[in-house]
């Protein structure tokens, strides 16, 4: 994490606890000590309830998913007032913080596949993550309160839901989502360096579909909860009641749950396929070629790739779109006919008549829609960066010629610019060539990629500064590991 | 063969000529089906007319009607599509919502409008048929609901939880009217039986009834609230439209991925004289051996990716070897013997459904035992893994190879017969037998008379080859089960001997 990044997590951290301070000081708390003695079950169900749609997940646009606390986090905030439904939230955030890396940890250990794939992160509990979730969902919920109640320090009532209240309801979910969006894309603008405006649009774009959903959902059980005795015909909290507002909001949640789990089970198993032929090409070649110098070529590449393209202004998903074009970088390769390619050019021999293989692979890869940046990438990855310039109109022309389905906002976001695809195939050229030439073995590898790109010849400058930061961590990484290993033997 | 093909061809011109003339009148349909959606059109209209008639709806009932029949709208228009074919609305929910709320005119209007509206672009008949059967689906329903107790809610201050008799009544009811006046009409279609078609086609329909149950009984509640009723159910359906964004986003998912094996698998293969359309040709294959032994509907899904995939394994570790002119020493057979398995680890990183890469590390097994990887006896290889042993072996030698040219059909399916029982199973060879000849006989009909013609004629020829392979199937199994219950019967009988002995 950036220096500035981390002060804005400490800062957000904190303005959270120090708003609920001033809310209580305001008169909030005389409220929520009367609110506790005679909603106190009221307030349990909320906790309860909060807790449980906070470890589940819904789907959002574009991919991703979040967490489904808003829907009873709103409810409670019309229903019990703004500071306990503050506590609730932050607790919620805390279970669900601590609870599901556990739980996801205990699931990987299930699941040989899963534990198998080295792309995944391990799941760990981030503190830091915790502290910013509660600090801007605390400052969120109050500013919500101020808005529907009208003035700081309001508590509990329990009057009926009319038009009004609706209203005031719906500008409640647009100040969470509001400082939702905002705290998030600030945070990851600083961490990438990436541009503040766009990122903001596009979290937005994410966003506001599922958060619209979830408070809709928390208006409705409001509602109910505040009309129970009509629904029931009979005034009091019973069991039935309880149940029957339960189910409002479990069931809809839990159906979005399930609709999140299916499709990102789906996309584990579509990330293990590309890997999956990652191997293939890797094992295919070297079968062919059993002298071949390097093994795991792909997937040397595509670890590195990833870690170039981290360093640069590369969104995730982009960063992800290099990881597969590296690995599958060869599958043209690996198709063409033995004997049709010569091993240490890369290129078709004269005899075969075949095309190069990066074309191959682009037209393999062409083939299916949702891998046509990768095929991009891979068409690129083996041309030089002083044709970088006579390309752009090229690259511009592909990815017009592209319509994206519309079907797939929920799969991918927006197409990136031209000058951004050919970053991505020149990361893949620079790393490619660098695992080929055993840079990790040889020094000198990496000064001649140097010395070619202050030339602006073979390689992208930024993209040879990134490696060369990517090396140098690794190394220290190294040394440090060297020497706590020697720490240890020594203490042994 | 040419004469033959030449009749066929003239024969189906005139057989297309006369099914143009036919469906300008009534789709074609016999007199029998028109007779059927006559009188269903018209006692729905009637059904509509009759209720409205004896419960005249209030201004609050023709305000409801236009709430619920714009909801059930906006959710039959947003169909779900299932991963294993068909597709899922909420329609039923708003419907059986109304129903419980409203009451019979309401209900009736609602299914009636909702229909209509939903199928306006299709043929007359069949818009008149649907909406008909919703009609009497949804009012039958609300008498069902009344005559079990219940009361609608509109009308009482009770709460909904008062009347499960009439809720289990409505839901019943509605089930059994909507299945079962369009499966006779399938039925009546496809000249077979009520039950088989219900089973086969309409079956799996009723999950989702009993699902979406209880939502259409909490929209009932939500609406019954004052004031914001309406608001409520709008409200509550909100999360069920995001739902369905999220499923449509996996269904994308899933074909994406789909999409993604086919294109490498194919491509991998395609730059290869040895190997082009390999994959493509078993699978196809596979379908129609599978079809021929009627192989389960919900299996075929892995026995597709399994036939797709079976040979990865062997492009990851031979390719030297495949392409070897001379004779293979032991240590290339030793490869040889290690793809099922290469095969196995890749398409367990690949295949969501597991039991597709056991197929693969089965593919090569036999029923005398004497296969590769596992030497599995007969008894433990899966049917899927001998279909797509038979397919794979038949279309090998229907190719050309660097030390042979290809085996004409015939030979070809000699060849298959002779390893029936010790390299092939002697069942999956008979369903080759009847299936791979029919397959080699589409393509060219299909080119010359067009797909309609060609099934015309092709579909009586390949039910009774496939009813001929059935009964011949039966009887083998049937003779195999005698004959160990006799083995068994004499094993008991020496055994009870014995102590005499």
């Amino acid at each position: 994490m950036r220096p500035s990044c981390r002060y804005y997590v400490i800062a957000v951290s904190l303005a959270g606890p120090a708003a609920a301070g001033v809310w209580a000081a305001l008169g909030g708390w005389q409220e929520a000590a009367a609110a506790w003695h005679a909603l106190r079950l009221d307030i349990l169900f909320f906790l309860v309830l909060g807790c449980l749609l906070g470890m589940l997940t819904v789907p959002i646009a574009r991919g991703g998913e979040m967490s489904a606390g808003l829907a009873a986090l709103l409810a409670a905030l019309l229903v019990i007032g703004p500071l306990p439904t503050a506590a609730i939230a932050a607790l919620s955030v805390l279970v669900a913080g601590i609870l599901k890396p556990l739980l996801a940890r205990r699931g990987r250990e299930r699941d040989d596949a899963a534990a198998a794939s080295a792309e995944e992160p391990a799941e760990r509990i981030e503190v830091a993550k915790i502290l910013f979730n509660i600090g801007h969902i605390v400052l969120a919920i109050l500013a919500a309160g101020l808005v529907y109640y009208g003035h700081p320090g309001s508590a509990a009532e329990l009057p009926r839901i009319g038009v009004p209240e609706l209203l005031r309801g719906g500008a409640a979910v647009g100040v969470v989502m509001l400082i939702e969006i905002s705290a998030l894309s600030v945070a990851v603008s600083m961490d990438k360096g990436l541009p503040l405006v766009p990122l903001w649009r596009d979290t937005a774009l994410q966003i506001v579909p599922a958060d619209l959903t979830l408070g809709g959902l928390g208006l409705l059980v409001a509602i109910i909860y505040m009309n129970k005795g009509q629904i029931f015909g009979a005034a009091g909290m019973r069991w039935s009641e309880v149940g029957f507002v339960a189910v409002v909001l479990l069931v809809p949640s839990g159906l979005l749950y399930y609709a999140s789990r299916l499709k990102s089970d789906m996309w584990r198993v579509y990330k293990s396929t590309l890997t999956a032929f990652g191997h293939l090409v890797e094992a295919r070649l070297q079968a062919v070629d059993p002298d071949q110098p390097i093994r795991e070529h792909g997937r040397q590449v595509a670890r590195l790739a990833a870690e170039v393209a981290e360093r640069l202004p590369f969104t995730e998903e982009e960063v992800q779109r290099v990881r597969w074009a590296a690995q599958l970088h060869e599958i043209g390769k690996a198709a063409m006919p033995v004997g049709s390619w010569d091993a240490a050019s890369s290129q078709p021999t004269e005899t075969s008549g075949a095309a190069n293989y990066a074309e191959i692979g682009y037209m393999m890869l062409r083939e299916v829609e949702f891998l046509r940046l990768v095929s991009l990438l891979v068409r690129y990855h083996a041309r030089p960066y002083r044709e970088h310039k006579e390309e752009r109109d090229g690259m511009i022309g592909a990815l017009a010629q592209w319509q994206r389905p519309r079907r797939w906002q929920m799969l991918h976001r927006n197409q990136p610019p031209a000058d951004l695809v050919l970053l991505g195939a020149q990361v893949l050229h620079a790393v490619d060539f660098y695992d080929s030439a055993l840079g990790d073995k040889d020094p000198s590898v990496l000064a001649y990629m140097k010395s070619e790109s202050e030339k602006g010849g073979e390689f992208h400058p930024a993209v040879v500064e990134a490696l060369e930061r990517v090396v140098l961590e690794r190394s220290e990484a190294d040394a440090a590991k060297a020497s706590r290993a020697g720490r240890e033997v020594h203490a042994l | 063969m040419r004469q033959l093909s030449a009749q066929l061809k003239a024969f189906l011109v005139l057989v297309r000529d006369r099914i143009t003339a036919q469906r300008a009148l009534f789709g074609g349909q016999p007199a029998h089906i028109r007779a059927y959606v006559l009188s269903v059109t018209l006692l729905g209209a009637l059904f509509v007319a009759a209720a409205s008639l004896l419960y005249p709806p209030d201004t609050n009932g023709l305000i409801a009607i236009a709430f619920f029949v714009t909801l059930g709208i906006i959710a039959a228009a947003s169909p779900i599509a299932l991963p294993r074919g068909g597709e899922v609305t909420a329609a039923f929910a708003v419907q059986f919502g109304c129903i419980i709320t409203q009451g019979t005119t309401a209900a009736v209007w609602v299914g009636w409008l909702c229909a209509a509206i939903l199928l306006r672009r299709r043929p007359w008949y069949k818009i008149g048929f649907n909406a008909a059967e919703s009609a009497l689906t949804c009012g039958l329903a609300a008498l069902a609901f009344q005559a079990a107790g219940g009361k609608f809610l509109a009308l009482s201050t009770q709460p909904v939880s008062q009347y499960p008799l009439g809720l289990l009544a409505a839901g019943a009811c509605y089930i059994v009217v909507n299945n079962l006046v369009i499966v006779t009409a399938v039925a009546m279609e496809q000249h077979k039986r009520l039950l088989g078609t219900w089973l086969a086609g309409f079956r799996w329909l009723i999950p989702q009834f009993c699902a979406l149950g209880p939502f259409g009984i909490l929209i009932a509640m939500v609406y019954q609230v004052r004031d914001v009723g309406p608001t409520g159910v709008a409200l509550f359906l909100m999360p069920l439209f995001w739902a369905r964004y999220a499923f449509t986003g996996y269904m994308e998912m899933r074909r994406v991925h789909e999409d993604t094996v086919n294109a490498l698998i194919t491509g991998l293969e395609r730059y290869d004289p040895y190997t082009r359309e390999h994959s493509e040709r078993v699978v196809r294959m596979v379908e129609e051996i599978a079809a021929a032994l009627a192989y389960p509907d919900h299996k075929m899904d892995a026995l597709r990716s399994a036939a797709l995939l079976h040979d990865i394994g062997k492009s990851a570790v031979m390719e030297r070897v495949l392409r070897k002119k001379e004779k293979l020493t032991e240590e290339d057979w030793n490869l040889i013997k290690q793809h099922p398995g290469e095969g196995h680890d890749l398409v367990k990183e690949i295949e969501p459904e597991e039991s597709v890469a056991q197929i693969v590390l089965e593919t090569h097994e036999r029923p005398d035992g004497k296969g590769y990887t596992n030497q599995l006896p007969d008894a433990e290889i899966s049917l899927a893994a001998k279909i797509i042993a038979v397919a794979d072996a038949f279309h090998a030698m229907e190719s050309r190879r660097p030390y042979r040219d290809p085996l004409p059909l015939e030979a070809a399916l000699q060849e298959l017969g002779k390893g029936a029982g010790t390299q092939f199973d002697p069942d999956v060879v008979k369903g080759a037998m009847v299936a791979l000849p029919l397959l080699a006989l589409v393509l060219p009909l299909v080119r010359g008379v067009g797909l309609e013609a060609a099934i015309l004629v092709l579909q009586p020829l390949r039910e009774l080859a496939l009813r001929a392979l059935r009964e011949e199937i039966q009887e083998v199994a049937e003779e195999r089960a005698a004959g160990q219950e006799e083995s068994a019967r004499r094993h008991e009988e020496e055994r009870r001997r014995a102590p005499l002995l």
